[in-house]
């Protein structure tokens, strides 16, 4: 039975297959696997899902800046080989080498298609490849920011052609939809435009005095934590500056490995907010998407407007964070840094409704802004919750536990005697590594240091946060060893003190200067990637997968448990049945939601269904709902839903449907019927109108249309039909009375009956409107009519219900007549009274449909359906038995003949049977061949109809024995022959 | 006589019903807004003396957000005390506060913890009774219902704090003192068979703290 937290691991493993290469993949759910290619795409490059490979070739590339700077000519020009791809909006080379434990050694180039400026034939130069007699060619390319590509193709010549048509078509598509303006307005918004403007020779100094500094993040305004000078932030600037002009920037950006020995030193603060946005492939949802994040917050603000009630919870619980995030940095003592901090956080939980927000996000988010701009930060923060850390933040937090089993088995495996030590003394590890994970390091390390890691994250991925958490436990493990007893609470001081002392020397003491100077946060990147250069994506992933099943079926039976726990009590339904209801409301949500992607439904503690999803699951459990075309009464389903829309959202939480579903389940007459009245009473006035009558009269119409068209038998009719075939049996036994052959059919005609009860339910029908109409007070004349609600004064039956059907009157119903009108019909007053929750049906629901009577009778299988027919009788086995048993006494009493079965039965032969299970009749079978019946019977809990008739003459517990023998002998003569006080017996226990 | 034991305790309770106050006024005797971040849980030690043991809380302060709530077992888990609380303005509160109590009855083994029922918030009440919306009787009731023990408080006017902590130190002793009798001069300090952890590290620092209330 899948739930809506399958759902989640579907979508857990489908994320994770983007980022694992080498995903064997235990899943066989739809996603399709992606080719190494798509996937160094979306991983490696962190291109947005949209993009797709639309050619591929082999090639040998030179990337050189357009001028060649004079005072860089010692540089070597390398030459690269692998692949180059288009893409719908893409430019992008890979070197072939593989990326999985060692990234910074690849060599890779993207280019927005809008920064390509020029292609041309070259003619082969020495430069761009040996001598070779290749029947290729080469082009060149020119980018907007001054760079040249020589490419040099290592296909044959129709290949190449190929791919440079193809270029051409995408670069012509390109300049349609990426006007020059729009390009240029985005690129002004980059610091790394600034900086080579700002310091380019080529820039006039007057227009250089105009260039103004781009929007960015807080520490423009605020300052940037930590000492720049220490930092050598300068320099670092100046290097990046140097690489931005051999190399490219932001849109058409080549990585070398010097752009990864770049980031390992840490990025100097002006440029850290757009490297993240770079490097976490949020830049390329900006650039395609620019808008996205001022709609979302101009749409909020309106509706803010229109409603101020509109507030989600998301946006309550971002209010309370707001004071709590890094309020140690003086930005977030201000307005400025506060409403920047709540416009994002806001954004993103409209943006992805399903995540909302999550504590943790604050500090994070926090942390972005203070070297990025609201957008930046918007665009980099999405990228960060749905491709670096899938399901950290999500309701149930399933990525985050997973993680963290992950990292204990990797804490296992690397550090197995430390491991062993934290077993010893139960320590809880994630208690500690949690916040790591979770912020980023941000709560726990100098934000400094926390910003090193993030520069290293966003490049890197996740493996760089188990890497650190495992050096840290490395380089205090032998402290932690030494502890003879350690707790929780040792270990977390003991960290504590560590990461207090990040800026100090490893050896304060060594005579080598270098080494002396060699602080703890250098020693932990260091360890953190050389002893763990082995934790990589495949290897997480790997692990993932190990643990994915047991951490899922954890947390989806642990909210379970706890959801269950929370609920509102309920009086008719049983626990096994509010479970039930439980599964479907999220089976069903989920559903729904892969029809309409994102629909705003949020998981776990918050999950809501609208009016459509909720059609779905009453669908799954009310018999009338998928017997006929679902949507035939909307109005009553709509009744329903908004009667049990506590709170008036236009959704319903799991609580109001288990709280709804509880009161329609009443066993009690009484509370059914007002229930019934409820749902049609929307103000609660305790009166509905004539039109209202209408629409209640139309529902029971609805609800018992299985009734009217004989695929239910209703108790009366089966009371009927069993009386019919008690006396088939009675006969057949008395032609023969020493003999216990019964005849080998029953004549039963079932289309007699089925008709008899049509007629019966669509005269309780009629009967309903003009009794409503008759008894039903004019508002008009409330002054009196109040008093006069409950005297029913029948004569006056003409006069009103004329009154009545006057389109001028208007009519008032209250419940206490609406209760006398349904009582006063004997097959309505039984409807009410089970059969209207015996076609609510929790059980098997996923496995039921075979029971269902829609596919009972479409399903074309004759065989399944004459056995289900029979499962039908057979819960009534001991009901005919009675029968047989009564008729036995009346021919006792009047020994002329056969009774008259046919007379019409009254309430009291219904019997009060907890099974009251309605029989389905099969329309094929008129005739029912008895042994068939009798041999079913004799497997059911109520014995065969021998026994029953045995039972009913030798019915004494104390000698069962006798009941064998008995058998051998015809009922009637046992009866007779052991004389009156079995009879007796049977009597007493009959009444 | 400079025996430590150690109480892992747990905080539990709705977001904003005064958690983290109450442990900051049991810490530092200090009321102010929280100002820490806090990611799964926020961790604290205090010290105080009852019946000539030195009783070392080891506090586990959860975050209030209620998807974290499938994280509290990682930290009640082992825990020896929980203070669960609600705030007695807020009806919801109290719901929730029931929800944790039978978590904790099904989840963890409760039998061996002392389980406290807190409702904060006194002071508001006191100055203006319209404002309760939890009377002293359900509080009562629920504690007696659930089997622990019950106090009204407040984190603002140090109402009942430091009682509801001495108290769980009390209780928290008798029920190691029963368990495990010899507990006291064990110097094996395994921790898996009972509850009394004894620390060896706090010798000579046990006076560190002597202006706890306790
Ligand atoms: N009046 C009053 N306010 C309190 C009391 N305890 C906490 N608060 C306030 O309630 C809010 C939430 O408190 P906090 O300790 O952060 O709650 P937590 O989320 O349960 O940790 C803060 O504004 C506190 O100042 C109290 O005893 N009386
Ligand atoms: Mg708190």
């Amino acid at each position: 039975m899948s739930s809506f937290f399958s759902n989640l691991r579907d979508r857990a493993s489908s994320i994770s297959q983007l980022f694992d290469n080498n995903d064997p993949s235990k899943n066989k759910h739809q996603v399709p696997k992606l080719t190494k290619d798509e996937s160094f795409l979306q991983r490696y490059c962190k291109l947005p899902e949209t993009e797709e490979i639309v050619e591929r070739i082999n090639v040998e590339i030179l990337i050189m800046p357009e001028v060649e700077d004079l005072s860089h000519s010692h540089r070597t020009n390398i030459v690269y080989q692998g692949k180059l791809y288009i893409t719908n909006g893409y430019l992008i080379f890979d070197d072939d080498l593989l990326p999985t434990s060692k990234p910074s050694s690849k060599h890779t180039y993207i280019a927005h298609l809008s920064s390509i400026r020029k292609v041309e034939r070259t003619p082969l130069s020495s430069s761009a490849s040996g001598n070779s007699a290749s029947s290729s060619f080469a082009i060149s390319l020119h980018t907007t920011n001054n760079l040249k590509l020589i490419v040099k193709f290592l296909s044959l010549r129709s290949r190449a052609e190929q791919f440079c048509h193809r270029l051409k078509g995408q670069l012509r598509d390109t300049i349609a939809n990426v006007s020059r303006d729009q390009s240029t307005a985005y690129l002004s918004t980059l610091y790394s435009e600034f900086l080579i403007r700002k310091n380019s020779p080529d820039t006039p100094e007057d227009e250089k005095k105009k260039i103004t500094v781009p929007p960015g993040g807080l520490g423009l305004i605020f300052k940037f934590p930590g000492d720049a000078v220490k930092s050598k932030d300068k320099s670092k600037l100046k290097l990046w500056y140097d690489y931005f002009l051999n190399n490219g920037r932001n849109l058409s950006l080549s990585q070398t490995p010097m752009f990864h020995k770049l980031i390992r030193v840490g990025i100097p603060n002006r440029l850290r907010g757009e490297l993240w946005l770079y490097s976490s492939g949020g830049m390329f949802v900006q650039y395609s998407n620019p808008d996205q994040y001022k709609i979302l917050l101009s749409v909020h603000d309106q509706q803010l407007e229109l409603n101020p009630e509109t507030k989600t919870q998301a946006i309550d619980e971002i209010e309370k964070d707001l004071n709590r995030s890094l309020p140690e940095y003086s930005a977030y003592q201000s307005q400025e840094g506060i409403s920047r901090l709540r416009n994002v956080l806001t954004a993103y939980s409209l943006h992805d409704p399903e995540t909302g927000y999550c504590q943790a996000m604050n500090i994070i988010t926090a942390a972005l802004l203070i070297f990025q701009s609201e957008e930046q930060a918007f665009y980099t923060l999405s990228q960060l919750v749905n491709k670096y850390v899938p399901g950290y933040y999500a309701p149930s937090m399933y990525g985050t536990l997973l993680d963290q089993r992950v990292f204990e088995s990797l804490v296992a495996k690397t550090m197995p005697v430390l491991w062993e030590h934290i077993v010893k003394f139960d320590v809880q590890l994630s208690v500690v590594s949690l916040p790591w994970f979770l912020s980023l390091f941000l709560n726990s390390m100098p934000l400094v240091y926390a910003f090193r890691v993030m520069d290293l994250f966003f490049v890197y991925g996740v493996r760089v946060l188990f890497q650190i958490g495992l050096a840290v436990l490395r380089i205090n493990g032998e402290e932690l060893l030494e502890c003879v007893d350690v707790d929780d609470g040792l270990f977390i001081s003991l960290l504590k003190r560590y990461f207090a002392t990040l800026d100090e020397p490893v050896n304060p003491m060594a005579h080598d200067p270098k080494a002396r100077s060699l602080t703890k946060f250098q020693q932990l990147l260091v360890v953190a990637f050389r002893e763990f250069i082995n934790v990589d994506d495949a290897m997480i992933s790997k692990e993932r997968d190990k643990y994915r099943h047991e951490v899922m079926t954890n947390v989806e039976s642990f909210i379970k448990k706890s959801q269950l726990r929370n609920l509102p009590r309920v009086r008719n339904l049983n626990q096994e049945q509010v479970g039930k209801i439980y599964d479907l409301f999220y089976e069903t949500i989920a559903e729904d939601k892969t029809d309409v992607k994102s629909s705003g439904v949020s998981a776990g503690t918050t999950g809501t269904m609208d009016f459509a999803t909720f059609k779905n699951l009453l669908s799954k459990i009310f018999t009338w709902c998928s017997y006929d075309s679902i949507g035939q009464d909307e109005q009553f389903l709509e009744a329903i839903f908004q009667s049990w829309d506590t709170t008036n959202s236009k959704n319903l939480t799991l609580s109001d449907l288990v709280t709804g579903l509880d009161t329609l389940y009443t066993t009690n007459l009484m509370d059914g019927i007002t229930t019934f009245f409820q749902l049609f009473d929307h103000n609660n006035t305790g009166e509905v109108d004539k039109e209202t009558i209408l629409q209640i009269s139309e529902a029971l119409l609805y609800l018992t249309k299985q009734y009217q068209d004989g695929i239910l038998l209703d108790q009366i009719t089966q009371s009927k039909i069993e009386k019919a075939v008690a006396g088939e049996v009675w006969k057949s036994l008395q032609k023969d009375e020493s003999n216990i052959n019964l005849p080998d059919k029953f004549e039963i005609d079932q289309e007699q009956f089925q008709q008899e009860q049509r007629e019966r339910y669509l005269t309780s029908a009629s009967d309903f409107i003009s009794r409503c109409f008759e008894y039903a007070t004019q508002s008009t004349t409330t002054t009196e009519s109040s008093a006069t609600d409950n005297i029913i004064d029948i004569d006056d039956k003409n006069i009103s219900s004329n009154r009545a059907l006057d389109p001028k009157n208007n009519l008032s119903l209250n419940l206490a007549t609406f209760r006398m009108v349904i009582l006063a019909d004997e097959t309505l007053e039984l409807f009410f009274d089970h059969g209207f929750r015996s076609m609510i049906k929790f059980d098997d629901i996923t496995i039921s449909d075979s029971r269902r009577p829609s596919t009972f009778f479409n399903s074309g299988n004759s065989n399944r359906g004459v056995k289900d027919m029979f499962e039908g009788w057979l819960a009534d086995a001991g009901r005919v038995a009675d029968q047989v048993r009564r008729l036995r006494m009346e021919s006792q009493s009047h020994p002329e003949g056969p009774p008259d079965h046919t007379a019409q039965p009254h309430v009291g032969d219904v019997e009060d049977d907890d099974d009251d299970d309605d029989i389905l009749v099969n329309e094929s079978g008129t005739g029912v061949e008895a042994e068939s019946v009798l041999n079913l019977m004799s497997d059911n809990e109520h014995g065969s109809l021998m026994d029953q008739m045995d039972l009913l003459t030798v019915k004494d517990p104390n000698t069962t024995s006798s009941s064998v023998t008995s058998t051998s002998e015809s009922p009637s003569n046992v009866s007779a022959g052991n004389g009156i006080s079995h009879q007796d017996r049977d009597l007493i226990d009959f009444d | 006589m400079s025996v430590v034991k150690s109480i892992k305790l747990v905080l539990l309770g709705e977001a904003a019903v005064g958690k983290s106050s109450l442990v900051l006024r049991f810490v530092s005797n200090e009321f102010q807004e929280n100002k820490e971040p806090t990611i799964g849980a926020a961790f604290l030690t205090q010290r105080c003396s009852v019946n000539q043991t030195t009783v070392k809380f080891e506090i586990w302060d959860t975050a209030g957000q209620e998807r974290f709530a499938s994280l509290a077992p990682m930290y009640y888990r082992n825990a020896q005390a929980a203070l669960v609380v609600y705030d007695l303005t807020k009806p919801g509160s109290f719901i929730k506060a029931r929800h944790w109590i039978k978590e904790l009855h099904e989840q963890a083994n409760s039998a061996d913890m002392v389980i406290f029922l807190v409702g904060n918030k006194l002071d508001l009440v006191e100055e203006d009774e319209e404002q309760r919306k939890i009377s002293r009787e359900d509080g009562e009731a629920l504690a007696k219902e659930e089997g622990c023990f019950f106090m009204e408080t407040s984190a603002k006017n140090s109402i009942n704090v430091n009682d509801v902590f001495t108290k769980i130190a009390e209780e928290f002793l008798k029920k190691t003192h029963a368990a495990n009798p010899a507990a006291s001069n064990n110097n094996n300090n395994n921790n898996h068979d009972g509850n009394a952890r004894v620390d060896l590290n706090s010798r000579g620092n046990g006076a560190q703290n002597s202006d706890c209330a306790c």
